[in-house]
C-alpha cells in the first residue's frame, strides 16, 4: 500500500525547507541537543498532514513553523527539567570579564590541536547557558552577523559578543597550549 | 584549514540535516509498515473475536430432553414425558417449609408440570412462573439430574454462593441458567428476561 504522498515529493519539500526550519528550531529550543528530535517530530507531523490533505506550497514554510512551535512546546512540557539560566553566574564573575575580555579574540588565533575539535564542540554544546552553542552555530556555521544573531535571539549585541569572546577565552584556556581540559 | 573552518566542519557533521532526513525516512517507513499491519491486524483480531464469540454461543447443543417452544409442556419425548399438573397430583415442595418465595410481581401466571419416564415413573418436577415474555422455570428432582432445556459445557458456568450454597450460573443475553443441590433436591433453573436483581431476590428467598 503506497502513501498518498510519495517519498520523493517529501524529499523535495525537505530540501526546500530544512535549513530555515533548523535555524528556527535551534533559536527556539532550550537545548541544542534536542534539535534532532524536534525537527524529526515536525517533519513527521508534516508527513501525516500531507497524507491527509494538500497544502499550498507557498504556505509550507509557515505551516512548518507552526508545527515546530507546537512540537517545541510539547517536547518541553514532556521533558521539562530545565532551570532558568541566569546570564551571569552566581558569583558574578562575568561582570568583571565583560570589561576585561579583549574583544579582539579571534577563533583563528587559538592554538588548538587538530583532533580536539570534536571535544571543543561538545564543550560548547554542554554549556549550561544554551545561548552559547546557539550563538556559535549561528555565527560560525551560518555566518550571521552579531547584529542578526542579537535580533534572532532577542538579546543585545554586547551580550552576544560577550558570549563569543568569553567562550573563546575558555577554549584557549582549556584546549589550547597542551589541552588542559578534562571532561 | 583554519580554526573557523575546522569548527564549522565539526558543527556541520554534528548538526546535519541529511542525517536527520535519513533517520526520518526510516521512521516514516516503519510507521507505514505499522499502519499496514494495523489494517491487517485489527480486522484479523475482530474476526477471531467474533468467531470465538459465535463458537461459545454455539455451545448450545440440544439434548434429547429439550422441550420445544410450546404453549404447554404436554410433549412426548422418546424418553421423558412432560405433563401439566392440573392439581391431579400433589407435587413435593422442594424448598424449606417457611420459605417465602419472592417472584417478580409481573409474573402473574404459574403452572406445575410433572416429568414422567416412559415407564410412567415420576422423573422430575417443574414449577413455572411466567407472563408473555418473562419466565422462571424451576426443574427439580430428588435422585436424578432434573430435565433441562439447554446444554452447556461445564466450563462456561461460574460458581456463586448464596447463603453458603454453591450455585453454578451461566447467562447469555436473555437467559440465566442455574444449577445447584439444595434440600436434597437437584435443581436446574432457567429464567428468561429476568434481571439480575430479580434473580438474586428469588434465589435468596428460596435458599434459606
Amino acid at each position: 500500500m503506497a502513501s498518498q504522498i510519495n517519498l520523493s515529493k517529501f524529499n523535495d519539500i525537505y530540501d526546500k525547507t530544512n535549513k530555515d526550519l533548523l535555524k528556527y528550531i535551534i533559536i527556539k529550543c532550550h537545548n541544542i541537543n534536542d534539535t534532532k528530535d524536534i525537527i524529526q517530530d515536525t517533519y513527521l507531523e508534516l508527513w501525516r498532514i500531507l497524507n491527509k490533505k494538500d497544502l499550498v506550497e507557498d504556505n509550507l514554510k509557515s505551516y512548518l513553523i507552526g508545527i515546530a512551535n507546537n512540537k517545541i512546546k510539547k517536547y518541553y512540557k514532556k521533558n521539562w527539567t530545565l532551570k532558568t539560566i541566569s546570564l551571569f553566574t552566581k558569583d558574578n564573575n562575568d561582570l568583571e570579564l565583560i570589561n576585561t575580555i579583549e574583544d579582539k579574540i579571534n577563533i583563528n588565533d587559538l592554538v588548538i590541536k587538530q583532533d580536539v575539535w570534536d571535544r571543543v564542540w561538545k564543550y560548547i554544546k554542554d554549556k549550561k547557558n544554551q545561548d552559547i552553542p546557539k550563538v556559535f552555530y549561528l555565527y560560525y556555521e551560518l555566518d550571521l552577523t552579531i547584529k542578526e544573531i542579537a535580533n534572532l535571539l532577542s538579546k543585545t549585541e554586547s551580550y552576544i559578543k560577550h558570549l563569543i569572546y568569553r567562550t573563546l577565552k575558555e577554549l584557549q584556556d582549556n584546549f589550547g597550549n597542551g589541552d588542559n581540559y578534562n571532561e | 584549514m583554519n580554526n573557523k573552518e575546522k569548527l564549522k566542519k565539526i558543527i556541520a557533521k554534528d548538526i546535519n540535516p541529511n542525517d536527520y532526513y535519513n533517520d526520518l525516512v526510516k521512521k516514516i517507513k516503519k510507521k507505514e509498515i505499522n499502519r499496514i499491519g494495523k489494517y491487517i491486524l485489527i480486522p484479523t483480531c475482530l474476526l477471531i473475536f467474533i468467531s470465538g464469540y459465535l463458537l461459545i454461543k454455539s455451545n448450545i447443543t440440544p439434548n434429547n430432553n429439550i422441550l420445544l417452544e410450546s404453549s404447554s409442556y404436554n410433549f412426548n419425548n422418546s424418553s421423558l414425558k412432560v405433563v401439566e399438573n392440573n392439581n391431579d397430583l400433589m407435587i413435593p415442595f422442594p424448598f424449606k417449609e417457611n420459605a417465602n418465595i419472592i417472584i417478580p410481581t409481573d409474573l402473574v401466571q404459574s403452572k406445575t408440570y410433572i416429568v414422567f419416564t416412559k415407564d410412567n415413573d415420576i422423573y422430575s418436577y417443574i414449577l413455572k412462573y411466567f407472563n408473555n415474555d418473562k419466565s422462571i422455570n424451576v426443574a427439580y428432582a430428588k435422585d436424578y439430574e432434573p430435565m433441562k432445556e439447554y446444554y452447556y459445557s461445564e466450563e462456561v458456568f461460574k460458581i456463586k454462593k448464596i447463603n453458603n450454597i454453591a450455585l453454578k450460573i451461566y447467562n447469555d443475553d436473555i437467559n440465566y441458567y442455574i444449577e445447584f443441590n439444595y434440600n436434597n433436591y437437584n435443581f436446574s433453573i432457567t429464567t428468561t428476561n429476568i434481571n439480575e436483581k430479580e434473580l438474586n431476590n428469588f434465589l435468596k428467598s428460596i435458599l434459606k
